[in-house]
């Protein structure tokens, strides 16, 4: 069953006279519990279609369904709730609120979703139960991305999406990092989309979408793929 | 150099809200010390040239009839340089025995006090003819070569007037009871001694001395008469009220320009910390580039250094040229001088070019915390990530929700911006507390003086040696005696001038305590505030005093420290004066509106009635509300501009979590609430400090009026829910305005931001 279906998706950025097509017709399928990784250089686009798929930008043409629902019908309110519902987002720099605890980062998914997890358990999961009273300053890079992923899970959305989450960290957490991504995947049944320029990472994926100039280069599915401890970093 | 100061233009330009916010704070304190200390200096160059040019009298002897014997012996002391005579006569128009004339007879020349002529003949001691106050001559529609008819004591006297004149010593003056003076019933007129043959045997009563050194001293011990009565130059009401005014002018511009300074300072630490902050990389790269330090603090120093120079120096001089003339034309309503120009005071000039020095060295200091590091360190530090701990007393905040815990945090997180923020709230409230307290203040007086002071219809004022018209009055009028006269009072070495009032009951004077409370005077005296002070004078202590022309001193125990609006000085009843020997004179007679026909005898000089005095009260308010409309406008100015700079400088800091927020899910609504919760609680925080700071300031305010007049502190109910209400109605609508921003938060760059 297809989780994300995109249909010749396009995005043109302008700057005054000057037109940018970050995403050239783009189609392509995801399905759902699949752990996904866009992968491309800088420019490729891979952060357009994360962005326009989180529901924080919009297509300029053509259509993404996500569960069915196209995105480009969804006015602002509507967008706020399937951000709120459906997606769980990872960031390269974390973006926990500092004045706020590690629990109360992860509990302040309550606000905006009746039916979260429970965020000691989550927390016990991503292995910070002992820091839930400690500000994200006081946490390492690890640490903190290991916070933004319970605030992302506790949700208990259908969808994670990944902006280089292993972009800000050294390799050892890095795939420390990326390991739980995936465990939490498998273990709650979500569908994780990870961008990421580092192509050791695509033979951990269910499924590879290659970007260049925002073209798809190819869609490579992986029948086995590696674990992410088994990986070369 | 010339692309960083490109670069500093356009950094100005793109952090617009702060910069203006230092602008105008530099503006705002320029203007009003540049305006006030021109129109103050102004006023007092003016007046001083003029009491120069009119050789205004260093001394004023006033006596039964001085002999030119008592002139010869003053002459004779190497202090005394001159000494003219004089005699004064009160007389009414003859058309209108409610206007009062002040006729001078002159002996000789008049080279003290002179007469500054404005059209007409100069004054000269053979030239017939009469020299009319030229203020009264407006009101009254003389001109030169009218005649004039004047009632002097039941003679009539017709004299044509050959000048318009101008007296130092009628700067300002005011009859008794009257707050302002009117002159379209009261003014003064100069006649030489040859012109006035219709007066026999002229009483010369009054002396005019100019000298040097301990003049009362040396007149007493000249004269050696204790019935005369010495009002030295600092003690006239003309130099003292004008002199009253500009310390009060200078004290309100220093408090104002001290407040927007301070409020300047902190707005320039918060928008460089801001400039410099959001440039780390850009310091990082220009230094890994091969900048050295100097350009860079040069550069960085440059940005408010020159904000505020600009706006300090336009501050400055539209201050000097536009302020001076609103302010004039008030002052001229009180004050009798020749035009009003501004003048600036020597070397205030400078205030600009210390501002500009002032933001310097803050700018360097701030400037110092980011430049000092080397390329590597600045950048790839953390800029953004401030290091945070748990909240001081966090069980006070632990049932706070996690927005509340958030914003308390936030609060506590940046303390140099919350506390700004709270400074600029405590301005706010402060100055809208005592713009409605300074205006409730003045209309109280007007209710305290006429509702429970002086309970009395009517005044008449006049000579009453006749008993018999004395009791038909009083009967006509239900009313009683009363006596209005100046005493010189000695108080541990201490002397001075103040008046003494002499009731018969309590029905028509009313005495109040400092609490409010009436008091019954039975025994010894009651002795206004300000006299107490003045005097260091407390209950139980024995004062010492006479009246003019007496040499007879007495002494009475203060039993009350009263609360007077107007009048500053002794209260006595008549049954007690009686008892201790001391004589009443009475001056005037108090209560009811008399018949018409009593108030036509020649007899009385001048007929009060309280709507009169009333009103002319309002004309005085005038300026407390100008005041007041200037406390106003810098209240929401103050608070307007640093709530919004400090909100934008807020909504910029946390722009990058509130991003997260709606990638995350959160509606915009939920995190306007959130900006707006903490505006409301920093509001708050400002409202509570800034009602006794309110309170405070207008105490300080009022404490700048002259000493002649005592007003006491009264700031309604309502000025203070007003305040509350207009700040936190300021606060809401600024918070509501920066909180539409959110609506434009560009998810995107959330993500982005650190890249």
């Amino acid at each position: 069953m297809s989780m994300i279906l995109a249909k010749n998706a396009t995005k043109m950025y302008q700057s005054g006279t000057r037109h940018t097509l970050a995403l050239n017709e783009v189609s392509f399928e995801i399905k759902d519990g699949e752990f996904v990784v866009i992968l491309g250089q800088s420019g490729a686009g891979k952060s357009t279609l994360l962005n326009i798929l989180g529901g924080i930008d919009c297509l300029s043409s053509g259509e993404i369904l996500v569960n069915n629902m196209p995105l480009s019908k969804m006015n602002e309110n509507e967008l706020a709730r399937y951000r709120a519902n459906d997606i769980g987002f990872i960031f390269q720099f974390y973006n926990l609120i500092p004045t706020l605890t590690v629990y109360e980062n992860v509990a302040l998914m309550k606000d905006i979703k009746d039916d979260i997890l429970d965020p000691v358990a989550i927390l016990d999961r991503v292995g910070l139960k002992q820091h839930v009273k400690k500000f994200p300053s006081q946490l390492s890079g690890g640490e903190q991305q290991r916070v933004s992923i319970a605030r992302a899970i506790v949700k208990n959305p259908q969808i994670l999406l990944c902006d280089e989450p292993t972009g800000a960290l050294d390799s050892e957490t890095g795939c420390m990092v990326l390991q739980l991504i995936q465990d939490v995947c498998r273990e709650y049944h979500k569908t994780a989309i990870v961008v990421t320029h580092n192509a050791n990472i695509a033979k951990a994926a269910d499924r590879v979408i290659h970007m260049k100039n925002g073209q798809i280069l190819d869609v490579a599915v992986n029948k086995k793929p590696m674990s992410i401890k088994e990986l070369e970093w | 150099m010339v692309m960083l100061i490109r670069k500093m233009f356009r950094d100005v330009w793109k952090n617009k809200v702060p910069f203006i916010a230092i602008f105008l704070m530099m503006f705002a304190g320029n203007f009003i010390f540049s305006g006030i200390t021109s129109e103050y200096n102004g006023m007092n160059q003016t007046f001083h040239s003029y009491i120069k040019e009119t050789n205004l009298a260093d001394a004023w002897i006033e006596g039964d009839n001085f002999q030119s014997s008592d002139i010869e012996q003053l002459k004779k002391k190497s202090s005394i340089e001159d000494v003219e005579k004089r005699a004064l006569y009160t007389s009414t128009l003859k058309s209108d025995d409610d206007k009062t004339i002040d006729l001078y007879v002159l002996a000789g020349e008049n080279n003290i006090s002179k007469l500054k002529i404005l059209d007409g003949k100069t004054y000269s001691k053979n030239t017939s003819g009469i020299w009319l106050d030229a203020t009264f001559a407006k009101e009254n529609d003389y001109e030169v070569k009218d005649k004039i008819k004047l009632d002097i004591g039941g003679k009539t006297v017709e004299k044509e007037i050959i000048g318009l004149c101008y007296s130092p010593e009628y700067i300002y003056s005011t009859k008794n009871g009257e707050f302002v003076p009117d002159h379209k019933n009261n003014g003064f007129a100069f006649i030489n001694e040859t012109s006035i043959t219709e007066l026999e045997d002229i009483q010369w009563n009054q002396l005019l001395i100019t000298g040097t050194g301990n003049l009362e001293k040396t007149i007493h011990n000249t004269l050696g008469k204790n019935d005369t009565t010495v009002v030295l130059q600092k003690d006239h009401t003309s130099y003292s009220m004008i002199n009253d005014e500009i310390t009060q002018h200078k004290e309100i511009g220093l408090i104002f320009v001290l407040v927007f300074l301070f409020i300047a300072i902190l707005v320039t630490i918060t928008t460089v910390h801001r400039l410099l902050n959001s440039q780390r990389l850009q310091i990082g790269i220009l230094k890994s580039m091969g900048f050295h330090k100097r350009p860079l603090y040069i550069h960085y120093i440059s940005h408010s250094t020159f904000v505020c120079f600009v706006g300090s120096v336009i501050g400055w001089c539209v201050g000097y040229v536009t302020l001076p003339k609103l302010l004039f034309p008030i002052m001229e309503d009180m004050y009798i001088l020749p035009k009003l120009k501004s003048d600036m005071l020597t070397g205030s000039w400078v205030l600009p070019i210390i501002c500009a020095f002032l933001c310097l060295a803050i700018s360097l200091i701030v400037c110092h915390k980011y430049l000092k590091g080397n390329a590597a360190k600045i950048l790839y530090s953390n800029s953004i990530e401030k290091a945070y701990k748990e909240l001081p007393l966090s069980f006070l905040w632990k049932h706070l929700s996690f927005y509340g815990q958030w914003n308390m945090r936030d609060i506590f997180r940046n303390k140099l911006r919350s506390i700004m923020t709270i400074f600029g709230v405590v301005g706010c409230v402060a100055l809208l507390v005592s713009s409605f307290g300074l205006f409730a203040s003045m209309n109280y007086m007007s209710e305290w003086t006429f509702d429970k002071v002086q309970t009395y219809d009517t005044k008449v004022t006049g000579n009453f040696s006749d008993e018999e018209f004395k009791n038909k009055l009083i009967q006509s009028m239900y009313g009683e005696e009363l006596m209005e006269i100046s005493a010189e009072v000695k108080f541990d070495g201490k002397e001075e001038t103040v008046a003494f009032i002499g009731i018969e009951s309590q029905d028509f004077l009313r005495l109040y305590d400092g609490e409010g409370k009436e008091i019954e005077l039975e025994e010894g005296i009651a002795l206004s505030r300000n006299t107490a002070n003045k005097l260091g004078i407390e209950v139980s202590d024995r004062l010492k005093w006479k009246f003019p022309g007496s040499d007879k001193w007495y002494l009475e125990v203060v039993k009350y420290i009263i609360r007077t609006p107007m009048t500053q000085g002794i209260t006595m009843l008549k049954s007690e004066m009686d008892k201790e020997g001391i004589p009443f004179y009475t001056t005037s007679i108090i209560g009811e509106k008399p018949e018409k026909s009593l108030t036509n005898s020649d007899y009385v000089d001048s007929v009060q009635h309280k709507a009169d005095l009333k009103s002319a009260l309002d004309t005085m308010l005038n300026a407390s509300v100008m005041l007041s409309m200037l406390f106003l406008v810098c209240a929401v100015l103050l608070g307007g501009v640093i709530l919004y700079n400090l909100g934008t400088l807020s909504y910029m800091e946390r722009y990058r979590d509130m991003a997260t927020l709606k990638v995350l899910g959160f509606h915009n609504q939920r995190i306007r609430k959130l900006m707006i919760q903490q505006n409301i609680w920093l509001t708050i925080a400002g409202i509570i400090v800034g009602l006794p700071t309110g309170y405070g300031l207008t105490i300080l305010m009022l404490s700048t009026v002259q000493d002649s007049i005592d007003i006491s502190i009264y700031i309604p109910a309502y000025a203070y829910i007003i305040s509350i209400w207009g700040t936190f109605l300021l606060s809401w609508i600024i918070s509501r305005l920066l909180s539409r921003k959110v609506y434009h938060i560009d998810m995107v760059s959330a993500l982005k931001i650190d890249e």
